[in-house]
C-alpha cells in the first residue's frame, strides 16, 4: 500500500476505533435497538394481524423519520468539532496526510458506524418478523428499500451536519433546529414545500419501491431523480466540508 | 538554508495580534523561544506547525510554506503545549495510529511505536494513557512527535507543571535527539529552561522579537536576573531549610506545610538539587511552578536597553 493510501486507511481505522470504543456508541445501540421491544411485544400480541404492515410503519415514523436523523446529528457534527475542542486536532493534521484527506476518510469511516447504528436493528427487526411469521422470503421487498433510504440519509444528512460541525463551534442546537424543525415539519407540509428537504428525496426513494403503508401515500418524485439529488447534495456539502476543513485555524 | 525564516510575519485572530511582523531566523542545534504568556509563543508555533495560517509576511520552514503541507509535515515532529490526547487508548495503541498517519506500513509502525516509546522511556507500560501522570503524558507527546523520524522536532512548553525528576529528564532526551542531529525549537515562558537547553534564544514579547541571540550573549545581557519557583512539596519547612543550608537560595517563604516561595540566583544549582533531594533525601516534590515575574523585569529591562 503506497503511503498516500496508507494513511487514509489509518486514518478511517482510528476514525473506526475512536467511534465504536466509546460510551456514546454503547448508548447509540441501546437507544436504536430498544424499539425491537416493542416488535417483539407487538409480535406477541394475538390481534397482530400484519406484521409486515406493522414493520413498514415502524420503520417509517422511528428509523426514518427519528433515529437516521439522531444518529446522523449526533455523530456527523462531532467528528471533526470534538477533535477541535479536545485539542487533538493537532495530532491529525500535522502528519503526512492531507487536511483534505483527513476529512474525506472520517467521513467515510463514520458513514459505515452510522448506517450500522440505524441498519442494524431495522435489519434484525425484519428478520425477527420473518422467523416468527414463518418465512423471510415472501417480504423481501420491503427491507430492501428501507436499507437503501437509510444508506441515502446516512451519506446526505451525514454530509450536511459534518460541514456544520466544521462550520460551527456548538452545532448541535443548530443541528436539532434543522432536523427537527426544517426536516420534519416542512417535509410534511403540502404542496411543493417538501422539495425543500433532504427528507423528501429520501422518502421519494422509498415510495417508489414500496407500494403498501404510509410511505407509498407520500408526495414523490422518481427514484432515480432522487438518488440523482441526494447523491450530488451529499458530494457538494461533502466538497464544501473538504473546502472549509482544509482552510481552517485549527485552534 | 535557515531551518526556519520568518519576514514580517503577522497573526490576528479577529480583534487580537497574536504576532507582529515578526522576523527571525532560526538555525540548526535548538533554539528556544521565550517570552511571557501571550507573547505569542504558541502562535508562532502553530504558525511552523502548519496548524494556523499566516496573515501578512512570509514563513518558511526547511524552505517549504507549513500550512497544510504533509510534505513538510512528514519532516517535523510537534509536540503541543496541552495535555489532551486519546485517553482511553493504551499508548503503543496511540503511537500505532499515530504513524499510521504518517503512511508507515504496520509492522514498521509496530517497529517505530516500540522504539519512540523506548526512547521516552515508556517501554512495556500497557494503561490507559488516561491514567497516566503529567510527566508521563509529556514523554507521550514527544514519543508521538518523533515517529516519523523528524529532522525538526517543534515543542511547545514541554517542561509545564513537571516535577524536577521529569524535568530533568525530558532535558536529557530532548539533548540526545539534538545529538543525533534534530533541530529542535522550544518554547518556555522560563528562560531558565531554555538556558540549560538551548544553542540559540529568541525573546519574544507582545507578538513580536525582542532579543535573539547565542544563549550566553542573552543571559550575559541578563545576567543578574532572579528565578523564582513556588514548590509543592509533603514537607516545605524540611526542604526550606535544606535548600538554605546548601546556599542555593535568597529567599525562602513557607506559604503553608505545602508550598514553599524560594528565589534564586542560582537556578542551575537549585534545579541539580532538587532531583537529589527527591530521590536521596526522600522528599516529595509534587510540582515546580517557576515565576514569570523574573521575565517580565528582564523584559524591561532589555526595552530599556
Amino acid at each position: 500500500m503506497s503511503g498516500g493510501l496508507s494513511a487514509t486507511w489509518g486514518m478511517m481505522q482510528l476514525t473506526l476505533w475512536q467511534m465504536t470504543r466509546s460510551r456514546k456508541f454503547l448508548a447509540m445501540v441501546i437507544v436504536t435497538c430498544a424499539p425491537m421491544l416493542i416488535v417483539v411485544y407487538a409480535l406477541s400480541r394475538p390481534e397482530m394481524n400484519e406484521p409486515y404492515l406493522f414493520f413498514n410503519e415502524l420503520t417509517n415514523i422511528l428509523y426514518i423519520q427519528l433515529m437516521l436523523l439522531l444518529v446522523t446529528l449526533i455523530n456527523s457534527t462531532s467528528l471533526i468539532r470534538d477533535e477541535i475542542s479536545a485539542k487533538t486536532i493537532g495530532f491529525l493534521v500535522t502528519r503526512s496526510i492531507s487536511r483534505g484527506e483527513v476529512a474525506l476518510s472520517r467521513y467515510l469511516a463514520h458513514i459505515a458506524v452510522n448506517f450500522f447504528l440505524v441498519a442494524l436493528p431495522v435489519a434484525l427487526s425484519y428478520t425477527y418478523i420473518g422467523l416468527v411469521e414463518g418465512g423471510l422470503s415472501s417480504n423481501l421487498d420491503i427491507l430492501g428499500p428501507y436499507l437503501l433510504m437509510i444508506l441515502a440519509g446516512v451519506f446526505a444528512y451525514g454530509a450536511f451536519f459534518y460541514l456544520l460541525g466544521i462550520l460551527v463551534r456548538h452545532p448541535l442546537m443548530i443541528g436539532l433546529l434543522f432536523a427537527f424543525l426544517w426536516e420534519l415539519v416542512l417535509s410534511n407540509m403540502p404542496g411543493r414545500i417538501p422539495y425543500i428537504t433532504i427528507m423528501f428525496y429520501i422518502r421519494s426513494l422509498g415510495a417508489e419501491m414500496i407500494t403498501s403503508g404510509s410511505i407509498a401515500r407520500y408526495d414523490s418524485i422518481s427514484g432515480i431523480l432522487a438518488l440523482g439529488v441526494l447523491s450530488a447534495l451529499t458530494l457538494v456539502l461533502l466538497m464544501l466540508s473538504r473546502r472549509s476543513f482544509s482552510g481552517k485555524d485549527l485552534i | 538554508m535557515s531551518v526556519v525564516e520568518a519576514e514580517s510575519l503577522s497573526k490576528w485572530y479577529g480583534e487580537i495580534i497574536g504576532l507582529n511582523s515578526f522576523t527571525a531566523k532560526m538555525g540548526h542545534g535548538i533554539t528556544g523561544l521565550v517570552g511571557p504568556n501571550g507573547a505569542g509563543k504558541t502562535t508562532l508555533i502553530r504558525l511552523l506547525s502548519g496548524m494556523i495560517k499566516q496573515g501578512k509576511g512570509d514563513l518558511k520552514v526547511l524552505g517549504m510554506r507549513p500550512f497544510n503541507n504533509p510534505e513538510l509535515s512528514s519532516m517535523i515532529g510537534y509536540c503541543p503545549d496541552h495535555e489532551n490526547l486519546y485517553f482511553r487508548m493504551k499508548p503503543l495503541t496511540f503511537l500505532h495510529y499515530m504513524a499510521r498517519l504518517n503512511g508507515l506500513g504496520t509492522e514498521e509502525c509496530r517497529k517505530r511505536s516500540e522504539r519512540c516509546l523506548s526512547i521516552v522511556g515508556l517501554s512495556g507500560e500497557n494503561r490507559p494513557i488516561g491514567t497516566f501522570s503529567k510527566g508521563m503524558k509529556q514523554r507521550i507527546k514527544i514519543a508521538q512527535a518523533l515517529l516519523n523520524d523528524p529532522k525538526l522536532l517543534i515543542l511547545d512548553e514541554p517542561f509545564t507543571g513537571v516535577d524536577p525528576v521529569v524535568r530533568a529528564n525530558l532535558m536529557d532526551i530532548i539533548r540526545d535527539l539534538s545529538h543525533q542531529g534534530i533541530d529542535v525549537v522550544i518554547s518556555s515562558h522560563i528562560l531558565y529552561d531554555i538556558e540549560r537547553l538551548a544553542d540559540d534564544v529568541l525573546l519574544m514579547n507582545d507578538g513580536k522579537m525582542l532579543l535573539s541571540g547565542k544563549i550566553g550573549e542573552i543571559v550575559d545581557i541578563v545576567e543578574d536576573y532572579t528565578h523564582s519557583i513556588i514548590i509543592n512539596t509533603s514537607s516545605a519547612r524540611t526542604l526550606g531549610s535544606r535548600l538554605f543550608e546548601e546556599g542555593l537560595v535568597d529567599i525562602v517563604d513557607v506559604r503553608s506545610p505545602n508550598e514553599l516561595f524560594v528565589r534564586t540566583r542560582d537556578p542551575n544549582s537549585l534545579y541539580d538539587f532538587l532531583p537529589r533531594a527527591v530521590l536521596d533525601e526522600g522528599i516529595a516534590i509534587e510540582k515546580l511552578t517557576p515565576i514569570e515575574n523574573d521575565l517580565q523585569s528582564i523584559f524591561e529591562r532589555v526595552v530599556g536597553k
